[in-house]
C-alpha cells in the first residue's frame, strides 16, 4: 500500500516561524504587489551608472543617425521588457534618429510594433521615412552574420512584406558601418551573439543592452570591456530611463510594488532564519 | 553567378507566392523522403559532409583576408543566401516539430487515452492560430483578423505572462524555505544578496538617502555598494566562468564540425 508522507506539526513559535503556510506567503505577495499600484508610494530614485551610460551613448548620436532596436522578448517578461522598449524608442524618437526595429521572437515583433506605432504618432514619425519594422526574424546567428555585411538584403522586406530597399529610412544604409547604435531588449543571453558577430565589425558602433533584472549581473564584464556601452537593468533600469527622458511610465509606477516585494522576501528569509537559529541553539 | 540565386530568393508578389509555397513544401517532402530512404551507412557520412562544408564556409569567410577596396572576400557575397538557407532549414525543423505534435497528440485523441481532451485543446489551438495567422497576414477578412487579435494578443500573450508571473510566487515560497544560514558561506551569500536586492529597488535607496552623494562616504550608499558588488566581485567571477565557457564552446564546436562528437544524438543509429 502506498504510504503518504506525514508532516509533523510545528511544536513551538520558533518552528512555526519556519513553516508559514504557503497560501499566506502567496497572499502577502499578492497584496504587496497590487497595493502600490492603487496607492503609489513616493520613493527616491537614483540613476545607476549603467543606465546613465546607455542614455549618454544615445545622446551622443547625431540627429538623423541610424538606430537598430531588437526586441527579443515575449509576454512572459512584459513587465520588464515593455517599459524598456518604450523608454528606448521614446528616447530615439525624441532625438530624431532613424529607427529600424525587428525581433527574434514572434511576440516581441508584435509588441514592439504596437509600441512604436503609438510613439510614432506622438513624435510625428512617418513609417518608411523615419522608422521601419523589419518584423520577426528566425535564427539569430545567420541573421546577425549577414546584417554585418549587407543590411538591405538581410532585411529585404518589412513586417508586412513590403520591400525596404527604397524606403527613405534606409537611405545610405548598406552594412554595419552605417549603423550608429544598436539596442537589444531581451530576456535571454542573446547579447553574446551581438558581441561575437556584430559589435567588433564597427568600432564606432554603440551597443546597448536591456536585459531582465535577473540577467543583468552576467553582462557587467562586457560593459567593463566597452563592448556594451550601457545596460538598462530590468524594470528598475526602465524607471531610471523614464526619469532621464522625462516621462512617467509603467516602470516608474511599478517601483513601489517591486520595492515592497523585495522587502517581503527579505523579511520572510529573516523570519525563517530566526526560527532556524533559535531551534538550532535549543538543540545544541 | 549569384544573380539567379538572389532572384529566386527575392520577395515574391502575392499572385505567385502560393505556387512558391506549394513548390517549397513538395521539394521539402521529396528531400525528407530521399533522406529517410537512404541506407543507414550512407546517412552518417552525408551528415558529416554537410556539417563540415557548412562550418568550412563560415570559418573561411570569417578568416579569409578581405579586399580593402570592397571590404569583401570571395565568399562574402554568399553570406546572405546562406543565411536564407539557414532560415529555410529552421522552417523545415518547425514543420518536423508540427508533424511530431500531430502524430503524438492525434494518436492520443484517436485512442481516447487519458487526458485526450488536453491533446484536442492543443491541436485545436495550434490549427486555429495557423489559419487565423495566415488570414491576418495575407487575407482581408476583418472578422478573421479580429479573431487572430483575440487569439494572439488577448490569449497567448496574457497566458504567457500569467505562467511567467507564477514564478514570483514560487520564488517567495522557495527562498523563505530554503535560504538558511547554515554556514559562513551561506551567511556571506545572504548578506550579499540582501545588499544587491536593496540596491536594486528605490526603497533600499531610501534607507541611505541621508548619506551625502559625493565624497568617500557616498560609497556606503546602498546603491553604490550594490554597484561595487556587481561590477567588481561579480564581474571578476563571471569573467572566469565566461573564459571557461568560451574555451569549452570552441572545443565542442570543433568536435561537432569535424563529426567527432559522441554521446546523445551522435552515436545512436540513424
Amino acid at each position: 500500500m502506498a504510504m503518504t508522507p506525514k508532516t509533523s506539526k510545528p511544536r513551538d513559535l520558533w518552528e512555526r516561524l519556519q513553516a508559514i503556510d504557503r497560501r499566506v506567503l502567496y497572499t502577502l505577495l499578492l497584496v504587496v504587489i497590487t497595493l502600490p499600484l492603487f496607492k503609489p508610494i513616493r520613493l527616491p530614485m537614483v540613476t545607476m551608472p549603467s543606465t546613465q551610460k546607455l542614455y549618454q551613448a544615445i545622446e551622443s548620436v547625431p540627429q538623423g543617425g541610424f538606430a537598430i532596436v531588437s526586441a527579443t522578448w515575449s509576454g512572459g517578461t512584459r513587465a520588464e521588457n515593455m517599459p524598456q522598449t518604450e523608454a528606448i524608442l521614446r528616447h530615439l524618437m525624441k532625438r530624431r534618429l532613424r529607427v529600424a526595429i525587428f525581433s527574434f521572437d514572434q511576440q516581441g515583433s508584435q509588441f514592439s510594433y504596437n509600441i512604436a506605432s503609438r510613439l510614432a504618432k506622438e513624435y510625428g514619425y512617418e513609417y518608411g521615412k523615419d522608422w521601419v519594422h523589419w518584423g520577426y526574424r528566425p535564427i539569430v546567428g545567420v541573421v546577425l552574420k549577414s546584417l554585418v555585411r549587407d543590411i538591405p538584403s538581410t532585411f529585404a522586406t518589412d513586417r508586412d512584406g513590403k520591400p525596404t530597399r527604397d524606403m527613405p529610412v534606409m537611405k545610405g544604409i548598406k552594412d554595419i558601418k552605417n549603423v550608429d547604435v544598436i539596442v537589444e531588449i531581451a530576456a535571454s543571453g542573446i547579447y553574446m551573439d551581438w558581441i561575437g558577430l556584430v559589435v567588433g565589425a564597427n568600432p564606432n558602433l554603440k551597443f546597448g543592452f536591456c536585459p531582465t533584472a535577473v540577467m543583468a549581473p552576467e553582462t557587467y564584464p562586457y560593459m567593463d570591456s566597452g563592448q556594451i556601452v550601457g545596460i538598462m537593468e530590468g524594470m528598475r533600469g526602465a524607471a531610471e530611463y523614464e526619469k532621464l527622458v522625462n516621462t512617467t511610465g509603467l516602470a516608474t509606477k511599478g517601483m513601489g510594488s517591486i520595492s515592497l516585494a523585495h522587502v517581503l522576501i527579505m523579511v520572510l528569509i529573516i523570519i525563517g532564519n530566526l526560527g532556524y537559529l533559535a531551534t538550532r541553539a535549543r538543540g545544541s | 553567378m549569384l544573380e539567379p540565386i538572389v532572384r529566386f530568393f527575392a520577395p515574391k508578389p502575392l499572385s505567385v507566392l502560393p505556387y512558391y509555397v506549394v513548390g517549397a513544401v513538395l521539394f521539402s517532402i521529396l528531400v525528407i523522403i530521399v533522406l529517410i530512404n537512404l541506407p543507414s551507412r550512407a546517412r552518417k557520412p552525408l551528415i558529416a559532409i554537410v556539417t563540415f562544408l557548412a562550418g568550412l564556409f563560415y570559418a573561411t569567410e570569417f578568416f579569409w583576408p578581405i579586399d580593402i577596396a570592397t571590404n569583401k572576400n570571395f565568399l562574402t557575397d554568399y553570406l546572405v543566401p546562406a543565411s536564407k538557407l539557414g532560415s529555410l532549414l529552421g522552417g523545415m525543423t518547425l514543420t518536423l516539430g508540427i508533424l511530431s505534435l500531430l502524430r503524438v497528440h492525434g494518436r492520443n485523441i484517436a485512442r481516447l487515452r487519458s487526458g485526450w481532451y488536453n491533446s484536442l485543446a492543443l491541436l485545436t489551438a495550434m490549427v486555429a492560430m495557423v489559419i487565423f495567422g495566415l488570414i491576418d497576414k495575407y487575407g482581408t477578412d476583418a472578422t478573421a483578423k479580429k479573431v487572430f487579435n483575440v487569439l494572439f494578443e488577448g490569449m497567448l500573450i496574457n497566458m504567457d505572462a500569467t505562467m511567467f508571473s507564477l514564478i514570483a510566487f514560487y520564488i517567495v515560497s522557495a527562498s523563505y524555505r530554503a535560504f538558511r544560514i547554515r554556514s559562513i558561506e551561506a551567511t556571506i551569500l545572504m548578506v550579499t544578496a540582501f545588499l544587491v536586492m536593496l540596491g536594486q529597488v528605490p526603497i533600499g535607496n531610501a534607507l541611505t538617502d541621508w548619506l551625502p552623494k559625493d565624497g568617500w562616504i557616498a560609497s556606503l550608499r546602498v546603491e553604490n555598494v550594490k554597484q561595487w558588488i556587481l561590477s567588481q566581485v561579480n564581474a571578476a567571477a563571471l569573467r572566469a566562468i565566461a573564459f571557461g565557457l568560451g574555451v569549452g564552446g570552441l572545443a565542442i564546436s570543433l568536435r561537432i564540425w569535424l563529426s567527432l562528437e559522441r554521446g546523445a544524438y551522435f552515436e545512436k543509429e540513424i
